[in-house]
């Protein structure tokens, strides 16, 4: 093999960012039919092995029983085959012959990742993911309390007040502010028309020692502002983009206090301004997807000076001011979130699923029970609906106990685990508060809360009911899931796609399907993009931050509109650009602007395809990368089969070859016949991007010569489709099978947690059916795929039942 | 009560970041071997709104004959109190006296300007500096000899829930003011929570056992082996815990009286379960630094159990010829004063752990005070009463000093604990150096 020797630049590692190899010199399998005029390792095989061995190395009944398979490595099993095979004659398969056949016995069956791929797909048994848990304790909790809503009107109730004391009856001003960033230096915060009778100025007498301050009775009271006193509340709702750690930061030149999903304790207690500090910074970790309670009260008491900003930095976002979008004037009650960590969830297969346990896992699941006992505990009366005093506490507490083990474990309790999960945990302690800790803690350890419902040779509307809220919300189900599956009104497929249609609306829907999109596109995986700040000297933390809102926003807006068109991902022609964006690619737009959609008729752009988040993830930090953008198109979009690269190789120095295009050097690094037979595939889609840079913007030239961004695709069924640039290659890709059928199988993957093939052979091809069929209307995708793989899971159930 | 921090503090506690480090990183066993020398331990107890001093100074300087009325509670332990009349808040600036009284009493350095208003003067903000407790915990976390648990504990007695200049007198720093837990089950949460925790989970693991029988045998044979490998873990997480159980406290965890509410009417119950606890923790070696913060500067307490129905500090600001308040505010400092007596009863018959004698021999208590009298808002005169051997300073005296200012006392409490500082607080307070004549 000729390997191409490593530079060793770690300059090009950190720009590549979001990937563990450096690049991609793949073996694609087993797609590729071989044109060589030799024989292929297939070929060989069939004719030499095949007899002894079986079509796929299953063995034959005589004499070679036991399967072609284990654990040895690709050079062993060479060596082996060089020594022993033939039996009759082992000299008969030696050399490049040997080495052949070796790796199309590795890839086809022998190694352990190509019996993971053959074995027969089912079900599998798993516990709750990690996004699972998490949604699932805090809805399990918030199903105690009021509901809030989303209004999404982009800002916050404020109220404006004579004096601190935020009185209503001083209260001048009502309206909807967009956001919390004011400099009213040294005057009022809202000019307001004198009254009428000019009235004395309002001389008061302090006594700030604990006293209230007398009110002025009788007194006409003045209708306006006055520089030297006033108080300010902001209130509403906060949505969280992401699930992570919210650092909120309040710069403020008064005294100030702020609430986060936490009416009673603020995060931030700024109440007393001391000397120069002014910037208070808080964390709290928030679940993505939701809505929360924020509120900020502001007080100038005889200060100078007052301005206020409120600011936050959320997970893969530089700080800002928090924009309007993320407010509402919505209220929501308080949310437990857990804040225990957990290791990650096994993704080996392309998606989360809680296929194995570990300790850390079971350590986690221990903790985060401790935690969310906690707070039960701490707030029991509310969540029991009781008072301290009241005579039928105990009771209460105890009918709460069991209303939440049958939520956990969404369903009904029987009378045996009633005993066991509550009654035996009161009984043993005479302090309620202790058994309600044990009650909590042994139904969050119970296997009935940390597993799915499949497995246990049953599936009633019980199990569909948490089958569909988790596949929909990654969480428990609702009233009026838990009310259906009560009334047995989850049993026709009419009836659950009802439930599904009316779940999709949900916000939760909405954040999973935007996890959903940013692993398709594999943004989840970007780190730190940065470039070259002598070629790039705008592309800061700021404008990646702004990349990313500009992908969200669009995402956003085919995830909550209408048609939810799947191809309108690929073909839409606008961009969402800010001022700052704007100046990088070419747009005209003040500088201050907020995020719009811009059409940048001259640029070529499609959708994500071309969006400059990706086009900078999926690129070196002074150069593009066909390679890297070849692969997400042929890995995600395409759902082709990709191995890894037999070696990891550093791309060539571009300064090694200064007259090359970025084009003819990865021809060139590509060129060796072990990579070819990937490359040929990633190179082709990956080129008709080349009018993207490495920050995303657009280019008609590299190196003084015209791009050539000229591509190919061999499609599965033998044609070869060919375009040039990004909008012709969106063309192809959004009316073709192949990309269609990938994003139907990983959505799939994604929300169910299983492999599709173990919900029938033919799943997928209902599937892409029924997407066509609705114009690739996303949301109707997923209650499709809600439905029938809860049809599908009762059905195995029962066939194992009445086995 | 701070949901977000406690969860937090919770997170750390069970030491989340390593999570996978055994279950038993809970207690420390009580590493005694590893300290050097006797165990030096300081509490500041603080009561607000001043003294009555014709009630509180004893008369003369020199050994300690007799204690007035407001000290009498102490009469048992006369030979181990000093007083320490003439000492005083010297620190100017921003913000009325009470609030200087409060923020500048263990920081000896001024406030920052700021949005309060106090009763008279410019509005101010938090202290400049670090209290003397604080840079204490420092110094003795700084050493593993001398390192402890917690480092310091700062509990409260009906301290108002709102967080500013009169709440406030122990500061981690310059603008960091440390709320004091006045809640004693929050406190009991802190120091013993993970034991409950524990206590209850090792309390339902039979019972889990018992259901993941029934559920591993509902599920087929090829998807049982994961609730297999879950059965083992919940059985190791067992042994973990009984393992922690058998190396855990050495001295029993303290019983508190459930469902006291946090009302005024409480104050003589939560004060003796926060000394309880307290003298518990002092007994673990959580800490070797304690303060004690009854109410706040300005505080209102209303001692409705020995009969005085005004609060404190509306009594306060009588005139000293108002006989009734004079009685009354003696009464309240004596009250206030017996909660001290009752500590250092309980240290006194604590033995020490792993040493010599009591608790109290390697203990001093500071009782102090925002004002050195009510109704003139004086700074001077702070009171500084000290029970204990803690100091090593010469007890059973009464000190008289010509108006030193208090920052050389915080400085030779620093120096008697070992810690040297050149200055503290504001260093045009600290020329001559540690307060003398205390050894």
């Amino acid at each position: 093999m000729n390997l191409i020797p490593h530079c060793n630049r770690p300059k090009c590692c950190a720009a590549a960012g979001a990937f563990l190899l450096v690049c991609l010199a793949a073996t694609l399998v087993p797609f590729s039919a071989a044109r060589a005029e030799e024989q292929t390792g297939e070929q060989i095989y069939r004719q030499q092995c095949a007899m002894c061995h079986g079509a796929n190395g299953e063995g034959n009944e005589d004499q070679y029983g036991s399967p072609l398979i284990g654990d040895r490595s690709l050079r062993e099993l060479t060596e082996l085959i060089v020594e022993t095979m033939p039996e009759e004659d082992p000299d008969q398969c030696v050399g490049e012959e040997a080495e052949k056949v070796a790796r199309y016995v590795y890839d086809a069956f022998y190694s352990e990742i190509a019996q993971a791929r053959n074995r027969p797909a089912e079900i599998e048994f798993s516990r709750l993911t990690v996004r699972q848990y998490e949604n699932a304790v805090t809805d399990l909790l918030g199903s105690f309390s009021w509901n809030g809503g989303w209004k999404g009107d982009h800002g916050l109730n404020a109220e404006y007040f004579r004096t601190r004391r935020f009185r209503g009856n001083e209260r001048l001003v009502e309206r909807v502010d967009p956001q919390i960033d004011f400099d009213f230096g040294e005057g009022v915060p809202i000019e307001l028309p004198a009254p009428e009778p000019a009235d004395g100025k309002d001389g008061e007498e302090k006594d700030g020692d604990g006293k209230k301050d007398g009110k002025k009775k009788g007194k006409e009271e003045p209708k306006t502002f006055s520089p030297e006193e006033f108080a300010i509340r902001w209130q509403g709702s906060i949505m969280a983009p992401e699930t992570g750690d919210y650092e909120f930061v309040l710069d403020v030149s008064n005294g100030a206090r702020l609430w986060v999903n936490d009416s009673d304790t603020p995060l931030i207690d700024a109440w007393v301004k001391s000397g120069d500090n002014s910037e208070y910074r808080e964390t709290i970790r928030l679940l993505g997807g939701r809505p929360y309670f924020i509120r900020l009260d502001l007080f100038k008491f005889k200060d100078k000076t007052a301005a206020v900003q409120l600011r936050w930095k959320p997970p893969h976002h530089a700080e800002e001011v928090i924009p309007a979008r993320a407010f509402a004037t919505s209220r929501m009650p308080g949310q437990f979130v857990v804040t225990t960590p957990f290791p990650p969830d096994d993704r080996s297969t392309g998606f989360e699923r809680g296929s194995s346990i570990s300790k850390q896992w079971q350590r986690a699941t221990t903790y985060a029970a401790i935690e969310t006992a906690a707070y039960v505990a701490d707030h029991i009366d509310r969540l029991a609906r009781t008072k301290s005093d009241a005579g039928d506490r105990p009771e209460k507490i105890r009918q709460f106990c069991v209303q939440f083990a049958e939520r956990a474990f969404r369903r009904p309790l029987t009378d045996e685990q009633k005993a066991l999960y509550v009654d035996r945990q009161f009984e043993e302690t005479e302090h309620l508060e202790t058994a309600v800790r044990r009650s909590v803690m042994l139904v969050l350890k119970s296997p009935r809360f940390l597993y799915r419902e499949a497995g246990y040779g049953r599936f009633d509307d019980y199990d569909v009911a948490a089958w569909l809220a988790f596949t929909l919300w990654d969480s428990l189900p609702d009233q009026q899931l838990r009310e259906a599956a009560a009334k047995g009104q989850l049993n026709t497929r009419d009836q659950i796609s009802r439930q599904a249609r009316r779940m999709v609306n949900d916000v939760r829907t909405r954040a999973k399907l935007r996890e959903f999109l940013h692993q398709w596109l594999q943004v989840d995986r970007f780190h730190d993009i940065a470039k070259d700040p002598e070629l790039y000297p705008e592309f800061d933390e700021q404008v990646v931050s702004d990349l990313r809102t500009s992908l969200d926003l669009f995402l956003d807006e085919i995830i909550t509109s209408e048609s939810a068109d799947f191809r309108q991902t690929l073909l839409e022609r606008s961009l969402y650009l800010n001022g700052r964006l704007a100046g990088l690619y070419g747009a005209d737009l003040p500088e201050d602007a907020d995020f719009q959609k811009v059409v940048l008729d001259t640029q070529d752009r499609a959708g994500v395809l071309s969006h400059p988040y990706l086009m900078s993830g999926f690129a070196y930090d002074r150069t593009s990368s066909p390679i890297h953008r070849g692969v997400f198109l042929s890995r995600s979009v395409l759902g082709r089969f990709l191995k890894p690269p037999p070696e990891a190789v550093a791309p060539l120095a571009p300064e090694l070859h200064a007259d090359l295009t970025t084009r003819e050097r990865v021809i060139l690094q590509t060129s060796p016949k072990a990579c070819q037979t990937c490359h040929v595939m990633i190179n082709e889609l990956g080129f008709s991007l080349e009018h993207f840079d490495a920050i995303g913007r657009y280019r008609e030239k590299e190196k003084d010569r015209p791009i050539n961004a000229t591509g190919s695709y061999l499609t599965r069924s033998g044609g070869r489709a060919t375009f040039a640039g990004a909008r012709e290659l969106a063309e192809f890709l959004a009316e073709s099978d192949e990309p269609q059928r990938a994003f139907a199988e990983q959505l799939f993957q994604y929300t169910v947690k299983q492999p599709v093939r173990a919900f029938g052979d033919d799943r997928l091809d209902q599937l892409h059916k029924a997407f066509r069929e609705r114009s690739f209307n996303i949301h109707d995708l997923l209650v499709e795929i809600a439905t029938q793989s809860a049809m599908k899971a009762r059905e195995i159930e029962q066939t194992v039942a009445n086995n | 009560m701070k949901r977000n921090t406690s969860r937090r503090e919770f997170l750390r506690n069970v030491g989340m970041s390593a999570a996978a480090l055994p279950f038993v990183c809970n207690l420390p066993s009580l590493g005694f071997a590893s300290s050097t020398g006797r165990k030096q331990r300081l509490v500041v107890m603080f009561s607000p709104n001043g003294v009555v001093p014709k009630n509180f100074w004893p008369d003369e300087a020199g050994e300690l004959a007799t204690l007035k009325e407001s000290l009498s509670p102490l009469e048992p332990f006369r030979d181990r109190v000093l007083t320490l009349q003439g000492v005083c808040d010297k620190v100017r600036g921003d913000g009325d006296n009470h609030m200087r009284g409060m923020g500048c009493l263990l920081t000896g350095t001024e406030l920052y300007p700021g949005n309060i208003q106090g009763g008279s003067h410019t509005p101010a903000g938090w202290a400049s500096g670090t209290s003397i407790d604080q840079e204490l915990k420092r110094y003795l976390q700084s050493n593993p000899a001398t390192r402890t648990r917690f480092g310091s504990l700062e509990f409260g007695v009906a301290v108002p829930e709102r967080a500013d200049t009169w709440t406030r007198m122990v500061y981690a720093g310059p603008n960091k003011p440390i709320a004091p837990i006045d809640d004693p089950y929050q406190m009991f949460a802190r120091l013993y929570g993970q034991v409950k925790d524990q206590e209850s989970l090792r309390s339902i693991l039979d019972d889990l056992q018992e259901d993941l029988g029934k559920v591993r045998s509902m599920v087929s044979q090829e998807d049982r082996q994961l609730l297999e490998e879950h059965t083992a873990f919940v059985r190791e997480l067992e042994q973990e815990l009984n393992a922690s159980r058998d190396e855990g406290l050495d001295h029993p965890v303290p019983e508190l009286e459930p469902g006291v509410k946090d009302v005024n009417d409480n104050i003589p119950k939560i004060s003796k379960m926060q000394i309880e606890l307290m003298v518990n923790s002092f007994a673990a070696d959580f800490t070797r630094i304690a303060t004690l913060q009854y109410t706040n500067s300005v505080g209102q307490a209303r001692m409705r159990w020995i009969g005085i129905d005004e609060g404190h500090h509306t009594l306060s600001h009588e005139p000293d010829d108002n006989d009734d308040a004079q009685t009354k505010l003696t009464a309240i400092n004596k009250w206030y004063c017996e909660q001290l007596a009752y500590l250092v009863k309980r240290l006194a018959e604590t033995p020490e752990p792993g040493g010599e004698g009591s608790l109290l021999d390697n203990t001093t208590i500071i009782w102090t005070n925002e004002l050195g009298k009510g109704n003139s808002h004086t700074l001077d005169n702070i009171p500084f009463v000290m029970v204990g051997g803690g100091l090593g300073f010469r007890m059973g005296r009464a000190l008289q000093y010509p108006k030193v200012p208090h920052n050389r006392l915080l400085m030779a409490i620093a120096h008697s604990m070992g810690h040297h500082i050149e200055t503290f607080g504001n260093p045009d307070f600290c020329g001559d150096g540690p307060l003398t004549d205390l050894t």
